[in-house]
């Protein structure tokens, strides 16, 4: 294999980019496309010498001479003609290799909020379907450029040399096939649009049926719905023949409609043998010659086809094809004394209206935990989030004296840790889910988060792959992996959503004795509706429902806070009410 | 080749059904055959007959009869492919429409071990497989054979030696065809895998596009997307090989062949003893031979291709049914009087595998227009039981029953009079407002659906829509997310179904809205037997029975107020729920 690499580019969002990019296929494809496509008149040319030899009869030696030149040449141009479709081929494979990855990369560098307007299956479809049907058409243009164009010419040219008076007179079909298929391109279109809008009706309507099946058996309805496919897929029988009739059926008739002109090549050329001016060799060099162009012709239909469907897929990707973005990379933060003071925080989302939180003030430093909890909806995951800076925030987030929006979003990643309540698992092994990247020897950080027996039991121990979203692990085991992952670096700050709904009581108990001595260089924010543990940490944050917060330890809470101390009782009465394993 | 196959049925049907298209069809394949094969003849006759005598007798007919020849090949290869259209079209539609008919009678159960995904592509793609191994595979195939035949037995009454080394050159371009196309199949296959890995990595990265941005990790991402493009790449890379290479080697396969006839009909040798216009015109029917070879290998394969297709199709139409329900069981013969319905439970187990038990010994027998709610943690069966009282799921052990009737016996047909089912969600389905809550049902009167609106207080918002009733609901936006849950109500209780079942249905509301829900199910409770699901303990209108689930068990059954002195758990809970902590 020629060395592979796989690249940004600049300026992708301009189509002629591409074929600047690949400088040396696209020079191999016009040298071998051109080479091939012009060489190519020389096999019907010896094929017609071959049949004079046999007129003439040569003897035995010149004409396996002849025989073998015809054999060489024709291997030669099949040759040329191999690089050139293989180096089409690779330009192809190259490009949507490029487009794929500029596309990601624009994804990948998208802002969040961004990102929540996006929609998953469009981006899907771009990064895939319409990257093959527009590497498709530019494979297609760059091949029919010498297959039709070059070809076409160079078959003309030879059939003038040939005889002028017989090509003129009997290729003056074959311009009227090509214009007749361009005509009916547009209501070929129409009617192949008309058909793929049901068609996606009918996947729709059967999606539907399935997906809510035992809906619509409870209400009865569904011998009434059936009826109503039936005329459905009626609809789409007789809108998939009219498309189907006019784009297949079409081809011969273009086909015939070409070859009319063969009546003169047949007859002047039969009588232009016959008063000696051409050999039956060069009569028969003709008829290919002629009968390829006709068949060239009548294939356009498709090229224009082709190179329609691709402009559409081209406009849809060209808005996600940006120049290439890369995240800087200087950092210049303290990673000892970590001083966290936030005042009058609010945060509302870019596509809601109102607040959610309000007026948060809180100070805190390393080797402190501080808790957060509060009723259903009162604010706690927003807090924990709005402290990654990802989205704008009203009031101030200082990390040691320097508001949070004003260090670049690497160093932010690089002072903060964030654990949400969806372990967030990639289809790899463990040891890649925990250092994405950075290697490094995990077994401590295991060990923090109690999972060594669990590991134990593992043939493959860390080299275990967690499958799709982590399908193979138990909940428990997701959640402690990706807190692995979170506790890695010892960030300054490490900030802990809701992590243990899937882990049991005791164990919770056992990571948080863990993290707070191990993590002492850190500031911990521990987001939770289980109060149990938060006796054991330093302070805590209440959040209520009307946007109002408590501040103080346990302690002080279980005096002043009565929702606090009540929900403490009544948890500890109720046991051990998380639902995991 | 299967027990019981649609597709064999269904093409069957088809053929019997339209005679007329059949016989096109045999006319259009024997014309395309035939004619095919004419033009080199004609040729060979020109050759030996005009150029080599020199003689320009007839050559203006002939050279019209020439292009006539050409004009019936494209107008029957245009029928060609315009039959197998329709006759394709029509076989996508009876399996289709076959399909459709089993989904009405499958067991339920497979719902829950199949996706939706899944069996839609049962639908479409092996569908459309199908479709195509019957119109590329088995028809192109015929056509293909044919076309061998003819063009040998042409050779051979040209010089029987010609014919016998065209004999022995089929199986050398087949085995040679066949070899490229196995190897390009493979790395397709192998292509197709990396292909979901990198349309896999996509995904994730999007799902998890939060942790990406939290760690700074876009660069590791796109680090391990590379790799699988790359791999991909090299794929692809192979792929293409094969498919450059492939051509041209038969091209030179085809030129070595025309060098051996010239050289043995050459005036010294001349082996074959044929004359040049023979000669001419083998050399146009060998170089004919090789696009049907060709194509005969792609044909086996799209047939190989095609046949898990239908195997999964004819897997599908297999697949148990719902026994056959008893369909003299009427609404009015079931349920009499309203006031006077009982429903019970006897004994209920059901597990939805072997072993697995997700509703074990439920027994609970309900009074007349009794209100009773369900609760216990997510997972406890509590849907599965609903699916259950409907007659939807077959109990593995003991019965539901209605006045003594088991619930399983009663015809779909029928369970939309009985049950009035509301679930958490509102399915929209296409249609006006009115459709919404009839289904399209045409046994519903315009008064009733009226009745229905005003009972769940809609009737002035619907009112004030453009169309009113007749408005057509293209999106989501027309209906608030409470207005969907009144719908939903006002679509159960349309028939005027004598049991309610409400599943989860305050759960996604806000407490406005849900408060309108609350009455308008408290003003409906005293007419009907209620029976609710709810993940949360206090259910949203005065029950007269709490049944607790716990593994798959009645764990407390009784009066709210009993519960409350009795049972801490439901106590303590109870508390946190008021102060809305979980």
């Amino acid at each position: 294999m020629a060395k592979l690499k796989i690249e940004s580019m600049e300026q992708p969002n301009r189509i002629i980019n591409y074929w600047k990019k690949e400088k040396f296929v696209v020079a191999c494809i016009v040298i071998f496309g051109l080479a091939y496509n012009i060489a190519t008149v020389l096999g019907p040319i010896y094929q017609g010498k071959l049949i004079d030899s046999i007129v003439r009869g040569d003897s035995l030696s010149s004409e396996v001479i002849l025989a073998f030149t015809f054999i060489a040449l024709i291997g030669a141009i099949q040759l040329m003609r191999y690089f050139k479709r293989f180096y089409i081929r690779r330009f192809a494979n190259s490009t949507s290799a490029t487009m794929r990855l500029m596309i990601y990369n624009h994804i990948m560098h998208e802002t969040t909020p961004e990102l929540d307007n996006e929609s998953t299956g469009n981006l899907m479809t771009r990064a895939i379907s319409d990257v093959d049907l527009c590497v498709e058409g530019m494979r297609k243009f760059s091949t029919e450029i010498f297959d039709t164009g070059v070809v076409m010419t160079s078959y003309l040219i030879t059939m003038l040399v040939y005889d002028t008076k017989i090509t003129i007179l009997a290729s003056l079909f074959i311009p009227v096939a090509m214009v007749l298929a361009e005509k009916l391109k547009n209501i070929i279109y129409k009617y192949s649009a008309a058909f793929r809008t049901q068609s996606s009706h009918i996947a729709n309507t059967t999606y539907d049926a399935i997906e809510n099946a035992m809906f619509y058996r409870a209400n009865g309805v569904e011998t009434q719905n059936r009826a109503k496919y039936n005329d459905d897929l009626e609809d789409l029988q007789n809108k998939a023949i009219r498309a189907n009739i006019l784009e297949t059926s079409m081809e011969p008739i273009y086909n015939v409609i070409a070859m009319l002109g063969i009546i003169m090549v047949i007859y002047l050329g039969g009588t232009k043998v016959i008063n000696g001016g051409w050999t039956i060799g060069n009569f028969s060099t003709y008829i290919i010659m002629f009968a390829a162009m006709a068949s060239r012709a009548s294939k356009a239909a498709r090229l224009f086809n082709s190179v329609q469907k691709s402009q559409v897929s081209w406009q849809r990707i060209k808005p996600y094809l940006t120049d290439y973005q890369r995240k800087d990379t200087m950092v210049n933060i303290d990673l000892n004394n970590t001083r966290l003071s936030v005042k009058n925080l609010s945060f509302c989302y870019p596509t809601g209206k109102e607040n959610i939180i309000e007026n948060i003030s809180f100070t805190g430093k390393q080797g402190e935990i501080i808790g957060v909890t509060g009723s259903i909806a009162s604010g706690k995951s927003t807090l924990g989030l709005s402290l990654l800076g990802l989205y704008p925030y009203l009031g101030s987030i200082k990390i040691d004296d320097k508001e949070l929006r004003d260090f670049t979003e690497y160093e932010r990643s690089q002072m903060i840790s964030y654990l949400s309540h969806k372990p967030q698992l990639l289809s790899d092994t463990i040891y890649n889910n925990i250092t994405m990247g950075n290697e490094q020897d995990i077994t401590t950080v295991l060990r923090d988060v109690c999972f060594e027996t669990d590991l134990a039991a593992m043939p493959d121990g860390i080299n275990t792959m967690v499958g799709n979203s982590g399908i193979r692990l138990s909940g428990g085991q997701q959640a402690r992996i990706a807190l692995a992952r979170t506790l890695l670096n010892k960030s300054k700050i490490i900030i802990l959503d809701d992590p243990f709904a899937a882990v049991d009581m005791k164990t919770e108990e056992q990571i948080i004795e863990n993290v707070k001595n191990n993590y002492k260089n850190s500031l911990i924010i521990l987001i939770s509706h289980r109060l149990t543990i938060f006796s054991r940490i330093s302070q805590i944050i209440l959040l209520y429902n009307d946007k109002t917060a408590v501040y103080g330890t346990h302690n002080e809470l279980m005096n002043s806070a009565e929702l606090y101390a009540e929900i403490f009782n009544l948890q500890c009465t109720a046991g051990d009410n998380n639902d995991g394993q | 080749m299967m027990g019981n196959s649609l597709v064999k049925k269904a093409i069957t049907n088809v053929v019997k059904q339209n005679i007329g298209i059949d016989v096109l069809l045999v006319v259009a394949i024997c014309g395309v055959v035939i004619t095919s094969l004419v033009p080199p003849q004609m040729l060979r006759y020109i050759i030996d007959h005009n150029l080599v005598p020199g003689s320009s007798d007839k050559l203006l007919s002939l050279a019209l009869a020439y292009m006539g020849v050409l004009l019936f090949i494209g107008v029957f290869d245009c029928m060609k492919e315009a039959v197998l259209t329709v006759l394709g079209q029509k076989i996508t539609r009876e399996i289709r429409l076959d399909m459709m008919a089993k989904l009405a009678n499958i067991n339920a159960l497979f719902f829950s071990t199949n996706e939706s995904g899944n069996i839609v592509s049962r639908f479409t793609n092996d569908v459309d497989a199908i479709n195509s191994l019957f119109t590329n595979g088995i028809v192109g195939m015929m056509i293909d054979c044919f076309k061998i035949i003819g063009i040998v037995v042409s050779i051979w009454m040209f010089s029987a030696t010609l014919g016998m080394i065209t004999l022995i050159l089929l199986p050398i371009i087949y085995s040679i065809t066949r070899l490229f196309q196995k190897k390009m199949l493979k790395a397709q296959i192998e292509n197709r895998i990396l292909v979901a890995r990198v349309n896999n990595h996509i995904s994730e990265s999007l799902k998890n596009i939060q942790m990406i941005k939290v760690y700074s990790k876009e660069s590791y991402m796109e680090q391990s997307y590379t790799e699988r493009l790359l791999d991909n790449y090299q794929t692809v890379e192979k792929v293409n090989f094969y498919d450059s290479v492939f051509s041209p080697i038969i091209l030179l396969i085809r030129a070595v062949v025309i060098a051996v006839i010239v050289v043995l009909s050459s005036k010294q040798l001349n082996i074959l003893g044929i004359s040049l216009g023979m000669v001419a015109a083998s050399i146009d029917l060998i170089s004919n031979l090789f696009t049907p070879i060709e194509n005969l290998g792609m044909e086996l394969q799209n047939i190989q291709q095609a046949v898990s297709g239908m195997h999964r199709v004819n897997d599908f139409y297999n697949e148990p049914e719902d026994d056959v329900k008893n369909s003299s069981l009427h609404m009015d013969g079931i349920v009499p009087k309203r006031e006077e319905l009982s429903l019970s439970f006897n004994d209920v187990t059901f597990q939805y595998e072997q072993g697995t038990e997700v509703l074990q010994d439920i027994s609970v027998q309900l009074n007349p227009q009794d209100n009773v709610t369900f609760v216990g943690r997510t997972g406890v069966g509590k849907s599965t039981l609903f699916k259950l009282v409907m007659g939807l799921l077959k109990p593995t052990k003991g019965s539901i029953t209605i006045n003594g009737i088991d619930v399983y016996q009663i015809p779909n047909l029928e369970k939309r009079k009985i049950f009035g089912y509301v679930d958490q969600s509102f399915h929209t389905i296409p249609g006006t407002v009115a459709e919404q809550i009839s289904l399209q049902d045409t046994s519903i009167t315009r008064e009733q659906i009226e009745n229905a609106l005003d009972f769940v207080g809609l009737t002035d918002y619907v009112g004030s829509l453009e169309n009113g009733l007749d408005t057509q609901v293209h999106n989501d936006t027309l209906f608030s997310q409470g207005q969907r849950q009144l719908l939903a109500i006002a679509r159960a209780i349309v028939t005027n179904p004598p049991i309610l079942l409400l599943d989860e249905i305050t759960a996604n509301l806000d407490s406005i809205t849900e408060e309108k829900v609350v009455s308008v199910l408290q003003k409906a409770s005293n007419a009907h037997t209620i029976l609710s699901i709810s993940h949360r303990l206090s259910s949203m209108i005065a029950s007269d029975t709490v049944v607790i689930l716990e593994n798959g068990r009645v764990k407390n059954a009784g009066s709210p107020e009993m519960l409350l002195q009795k049972d801490e758990w439901y106590r303590s809970h109870i508390a946190l729920e008021r102060l809305t902590w979980s």
